[in-house]
């Protein structure tokens, strides 16, 4: 496939301001490639900055360029020999024009303390496409094409979607929470297999960490959710095979005071564990929400000595029973994004383990030159009879 | 030989080197009120079984007074203790045949496998499980699903010792593992690796057909490789190269207890890679110590099983990830036994069972 001189990019210009822009094709510089790209997922960062023009504390600074999920195709690699400077890009020439890669999109800088210990993506000079927490910003992948090192493009194999591989980035966090849930805190805990687990949200990512646990060999696994068409996705995962069993969540408003919001969350926990037959609650939960409530009841339902992995990014500050945790040495682990998640997780879907969850997950796909229809879908904004009838998990803007 | 009619509780013991004897022992009574009593349905037989009865020891233990045998076994309730809540007559269990002191500093940290007064079946002075009757406590009765039989209960304990020794290598989902040695730990280890998602476990031994038997049995994650009589380097730079392992595999287990493949599996390691001696051979060999200190290798021993490893055994068995029945090459009648012993000793075979006495 030749490179066109000029490419399409979506750009975000303010909040629900986005504009398909012209722009002429990047070239790979030395130790890079130009990768045409097929998919990219939609995240709940980029409908922040699509909502609100900001994401946290992150706001917008200037025009820029979401989406971060992505897989394509290699394009165009440098004319320039590979470069010997390899503290910023390791020189990685095995790329050819025609490899179909999925797209690592954090570059750290590899010589600080973080990055020499594994953790590179807690790197402080870390540059994330799609993200205004540094400026100049990155863009993002809903573009045409990009140029990116070559090392932070992972081969994925034929026998793998472009949608499969712009799952791999989601599935590398939830790869990351199922290590920490393993490496963090006190000790590695019980051993995967045999063990049990609650996932708290039924989103994208809930979903995929439950489907990835039951790769790893953990038997029990429960989702919970207060949306039941999304429970019942869950429950024909993996044509069924993955045994994960759904609970779901009564709607409630909260209650007045924090001590009855508590008290209902403990209630809650009880119920969930008694469901699953537990008498003392889950070997590890993961979180997969942000909201209070579910965090609340992610401390409950964890077994004294558990482990809880907050996935979910929502309110900074939150109401939390401390004391039940830190006096049942249940550990609270957060994550960040991924560390060396990319390879496992293409092994992964490579392995066909996953076969059937690309299905699952990506309920709609959009153009780039439809992409504010993308965002409105991914919002639960869309509009009339925009979304064909079917609950939005993973939107897609796909080539 | 008294007849089955006639005795009460028919234990196969070993008198002496190379010595088998049937004795009527007298049946063993609950005593604490966590006790279970048992009786016997089937019992597989270990290498370490077979060693006891040829060589008289292994190690430091000896037999010195007569002592049954067997320790990998499936019971019945019989009789519980006044305390026990969980189990009752007719339920059908897998038995874990080793008690710890539960107050000895290992036992109190949770390593209760490394007790330092632990009374385990079958090694000297505690008798085993091939006799009709046992007591176990409750705790170290796992109970079987319907679905599950006793056959398959019996082989949770070599299964428990495959998941103890890839639990101790750390290995992780997309690892790559090299286990040497493909008799039924080895088998069994494959076994696990596969259910904790390594990307390529490849099985190494002399022996062709056990090398089939786990590349079947492990389909289609398994290669295998038939050690040569070359240097270890050389063996471990054909695994590596036949098998795309980079630098070399995440894992090495060796289940062999011989010293090529121990060297072997240093060399076939890649740097910062994970090694577990599992396989029990000579008590001293060569090792290359200079490469698992280049290599910065992570060097475990294993011994036996511990807490949760009966339980994981039990949970991959109830639910699909691994069919021990393929591994039961074949059951003889408790007045049999011996044949059973004679079998193992020849390499006969995989797991053959003695039924308890009827």
């Amino acid at each position: 496939m030749a490179p066109s001189s000029e490419i399409q990019s979506l750009v975000l210009h303010g909040a629900k301001d986005l504009r398909l822009e012209t722009r002429p094709a990047p070239q790979p510089k030395p130790n890079e490639v130009q990768v045409t790209i097929k998919a990219t997922g939609l995240c709940g960062s980029d409908l922040h900055y699509y909502t609100h023009g900001r994401n946290g504390n992150f706001v917008l600074q200037s025009p820029m360029c979401l989406g971060h999920e992505a897989a394509g195709v290699v394009t165009a690699v440098p004319e320039q020999p590979a470069s010997n400077d390899t503290t910023i890009t390791p020189a990685d020439s095995s790329l050819k024009v025609g490899d179909r890669v999925a797209l690592e999109v954090g570059i750290p800088c590899r010589t600080c303390n973080l990055c020499a210990t594994g953790r590179y993506n807690l790197c402080p000079k870390l540059s994330f496409r799609s993200s205004a927490k540094t400026f100049p910003h990155a863009d993002g992948t809903l573009q045409d094409a990009i140029t990116q090192p070559a090392n932070m493009c992972h081969k994925i194999p034929e026998s793998m979607s472009f949608e499969e591989g712009a799952l791999i980035e989601p599935l590398a966090v939830c790869l990351h929470a199922i290590n920490r849930s393993q490496t963090a805190g006190s000790g590695s805990g019980v051993p995967l297999t045999g063990s049990t687990a609650l996932v708290i949200g039924a989103g994208a990512m809930g979903m995929l960490t439950a489907a990835a646990l039951s790769v790893s060999g953990v038997t029990q696994i429960v989702i919970a959710d207060i949306d039941a068409p999304r429970l019942k996705i869950c429950e024909g995962l993996g044509g069924g095979k993955f045994g994960i069993k759904t609970f779901l969540i009564p709607k409630k408003a909260p209650l007045p005071t924090t001590e009855e919001n508590l008290a209902s969350a403990t209630e809650l926990a009880a119920q969930v564990s008694a469901f699953a037959g537990l008498a003392t609650g889950f070997d590890r939960v993961y979180e997969c929400t942000g909201v209070p409530p579910c965090v609340q009841l992610g401390i409950f339902a964890s077994t004294p000595g558990g482990k809880l992995v907050l996935v979910g990014m929502g309110n900074p500050v939150q109401t939390l029973p401390l004391g039940a945790a830190a006096l049942r040495e249940v550990d609270i682990i957060g994550v960040f994004r991924y560390a060396n998640c990319y390879p496992p997780a293409i092994q992964m879907f490579a392995s066909g383990k996953l076969a059937g969850i690309a299905d699952a997950l990506v309920s709609h796909r959009v153009p780039l030159s439809e992409g504010s229809k993308a965002f409105r879908l991914a919002a639960n904004q869309a509009q009339e009879g925009e979304d064909e009838g079917r609950v939005a998990v993973k939107v897609m803007i796909t080539a | 030989m008294a007849t089955q009619t006639e005795t009460k509780n028919n234990s196969f013991v070993l008198s002496g080197v190379k010595n088998i004897v049937y004795e009527d022992r007298p049946i063993p009574e609950l005593k604490e009120p966590y006790d279970v009593l048992l009786q016997v349905n089937f019992t597989g037989i270990c290498g370490s079984d077979v060693h006891y009865w040829q060589h008289g020891g292994i190690g430091e233990f000896k037999v010195k007074d007569p002592m049954v045998l067997g320790h990998e076994s499936s019971g019945t309730v019989l009789e519980t203790g006044s305390s026990v809540k969980s189990l009752k007559k007719g339920d059908r269990v897998a038995m874990e045949p080793g008690i710890p002191c539960r107050r000895c500093i290992r036992c109190k940290e949770g390593y209760y496998n490394l007790c330092s007064d632990m009374r385990f079946a079958a090694t000297p002075p505690y008798d085993g499980t091939l006799a009709k009757y046992y007591i176990l406590p409750e705790d170290f009765c796992y109970k079987l699903p319907e679905h599950i039989s006793l056959e398959e209960g019996a082989l949770l304990e070599p299964l428990a010792v495959g998941v103890h020794i890839t639990r101790q290598s750390k290995l992780k989902h997309g690892d790559s593992i090299v286990i040497f040695g493909a008799g039924p730990v080895g088998i069994l280890c494959a076994a696990v690796a596969k259910s904790l998602g390594a990307s390529k476990i490849i099985s190494v031994d002399i022996n062709q057909d056990r090398l089939d038997f786990v590349k079947k049995f492990t389909a289609p994650i398994c290669s295998t490789y038939v050690s040569q009589k070359i240097s270890a380097q050389e063996n471990a730079a054909n695994i590596i190269r036949e098998n795309d392992l980079g630098d070399g595999a995440d894992v090495a287990i060796d289940a062999s207890g011989v010293e090529p493949s121990i060297q072997a599996a240093i060399h076939v390691l890649r740097r910062g890679g994970s090694y577990v001696q599992g396989g029990m051979g000579r008590d001293e060999c060569t090792f290359p110590i200079m490469a698992a200190c280049i290599k910065e290798l992570q060097i475990s021993g294993s011994f036996r099983y511990s807490q949760g490893d009966y339980a994981t055994a039990l949970n991959l068995v109830a639910n699909g990830s691994v069919d021990v029945k393929q591994v039961i090459s074949r059951k003889v009648k408790f007045e049999e036994a011996l044949q059973a012993f004679e079998d193992i000793k020849d390499g006969k075979g995989i797991k053959v069972l003695i039924a308890g006495p009827e």
